[in-house]
């Protein structure tokens, strides 16, 4: 008898789930099916694939857990196609270091790497509206301090913004994920007022940097934020040394 | 008048637990879990709901389920390639360009690179060279090779996070990049001649040199993969 083909065709093979959520998972990503978009119901899902409830129920749950749907309950429910977002894929990312015996300083010293590379991008693209979001969280973050209401929120609040005006998606994408994953690596142990007003002086300071379009001093002051309190000035001194000759990038991605 | 507890919930709490105990060295990776009849009876919960948490568990890399008489589910760490996989299709769903990826993996070689140049003993800088022997005895362009380069060349700066997140970000790039360099063996060609530069020159600890090599190197990459899509 023929049929309209569907959007999926059936499986054949052992691990039926996984095959089933590789096919959902090509169609989000290939733009077949749309962000916000109903699939069909388990049981029509389960016709168009040829396999049963329980397979269906077992790939929509790894696609939940991918962060690619998310299962609604109620009259108006169902599985609906999401965007991944980066505390999704942090997690993942997080789950790997801890599994994986990285030390925290090697972590420190990946965060260098990023950061660094990301606030040079920064002085060179920054728009006034960057600016001004990075103004206001600085006003911001004075208020909070002399209410003793600081946290370390506000803190990864200025790391984001950095990031956006490096006007890189990617780059916005990783710092999501850092700040999910990274947050529950905590490298300094001591996070009092004294600490807390340490960070809003230095980040007072990369700000200046980045309205002056400095990147070496942006640079130079980002590395000793992001070494303070962690004894390994001296492990990346000549690192950092090599980075201090860096010429600054173009404006806009190659 | 209640609202029903959603078995997404109650998976997701298995879920946490389970991983709380991998947190807390309880599970270490190669270790069993408990069979999911007896996962039910421990945490007073449906099989539904078990089956649920170990799917989600292995979507996230978790756990590996093996089939047959000394099957069952197994802790495992996530690859890196999952990592990829997921900041993949997080990039492409949210419109980023190809270029700003580059530019990202760009941050990360670099880094890498001159970690490598500070860093890498002797032997790691024999087996960069052991890699681009292989590469010129297979004479075509080897796109396993070349990922065995860079795998190499990550490993000579002796920081794991700076090789699992340079890992992660490869895959999204990596299958556009090999149909590019198969439909042009010439450019297969001149990577292979770059890696060997790269090596030379961590050899010598000339982090300028290398670093000159590898954006040049990894910018070709930006260009190939912009025409590719």
């Amino acid at each position: 008898m023929a049929r309209e083909p569907g959007l999926f065709a059936p499986i054949s093979v052992a691990r039926a789930s996984t095959s089933i959520a590789d096919q959902i998972r090509q169609a989000i990503v290939t733009g077949k099916l749309d962000q916000g978009e109903r699939l069909p119901p388990e049981r029509e899902l389960a016709e168009q694939f040829g396999v049963s409830r329980v397979t269906v129920r077992d790939a929509l749950r790894a696609l939940e857990a991918m962060g690619l749907i998310e299962v609604r309950v109620g009259a108006r429910g169902g599985a609906f196609v999401t965007v991944p977002t980066g505390s999704i894929v942090g997690q993942t990312m997080s789950d790997m270091m801890m599994m994986s015996a990285v030390t925290p300083e090697d972590i420190v010293e990946a965060r260098l790497v990023v950061e660094l590379g990301t606030v040079t991008l920064a002085c060179a693209r920054a728009t006034d509206e960057d600016l001004a979001a990075l103004n206001d969280l600085a006003a911001r973050s004075q208020t909070a301090l002399a209410g003793k209401t600081y946290t370390r929120e506000l803190s990864w609040d200025f790391h984001a913004l950095v990031a956006k005006a490096a006007h890189n998606g990617a780059i916005e994408g990783l710092t999501s994920s850092f700040r999910s994953s990274l947050s529950m690596h905590p490298i300094r142990t001591r996070e009092g007022a004294k600490a807390y007003a340490l960070t809003v002086e230095e980040h007072a300071t990369i700000l200046e940097a980045i309205v002056a379009r400095d990147g070496s001093t942006a640079r130079r002051e980002m590395s000793k934020h992001l070494l303070r309190g962690t004894n390994l000035e001296k492990r990346e001194s000549e690192l950092l040394e090599l980075w201090a000759a860096q010429p600054s990038p173009s404006r806009r991605a190659r | 008048m209640f609202e029903p507890v959603s078995t997404g919930r109650v998976s997701g709490e298995i879920v946490s637990r389970i991983k709380g105990a991998i947190r807390a060295g309880e599970l270490a990776p190669g270790d069993q879990l408990p069979a999911e009849r007896d996962l039910t009876k421990q945490l007073g919960v449906s099989r539904v709901s078990v089956r649920d948490a170990l799917r989600m568990l292995e979507a996230n890399g978790l756990i590996e389920v093996r089939v047959g008489a000394r099957g069952g589910a197994f802790v495992t760490a996530p690859a890196p390639q999952l990592v990829g996989e997921g900041f993949a299709d997080m990039l492409l769903l949210a419109d980023v360009d190809a270029a700003h990826v580059t530019e990202v993996r760009m941050i990360f070689e670099l880094g890498l690179l001159d970690l490598a140049c500070l860093r890498a003993t002797e032997a790691d800088v024999a087996r960069l060279h052991d890699v681009c022997d292989r590469a010129d005895a297979a004479g075509a362009y080897d796109p396993v090779l070349s990922a065995e380069f860079h795998a190499q060349l990550a490993r000579c700066s002796h920081n794991d996070a700076l090789v699992l997140f340079a890992e992660a970000l490869r895959a999204p790039l990596a299958s556009s990049l090999h149909a590019a360099r198969a439909a042009d063996p010439e450019a297969g060609r001149v990577a292979s001649l770059e890696h060997r530069a790269i090596a030379v020159a961590v050899g010598a600890r000339d982090a300028v040199t290398a670093r000159r090599i590898m954006a040049e190197h990894l910018g070709r990459t930006a260009s190939r993969v912009q025409h590719a899509s």
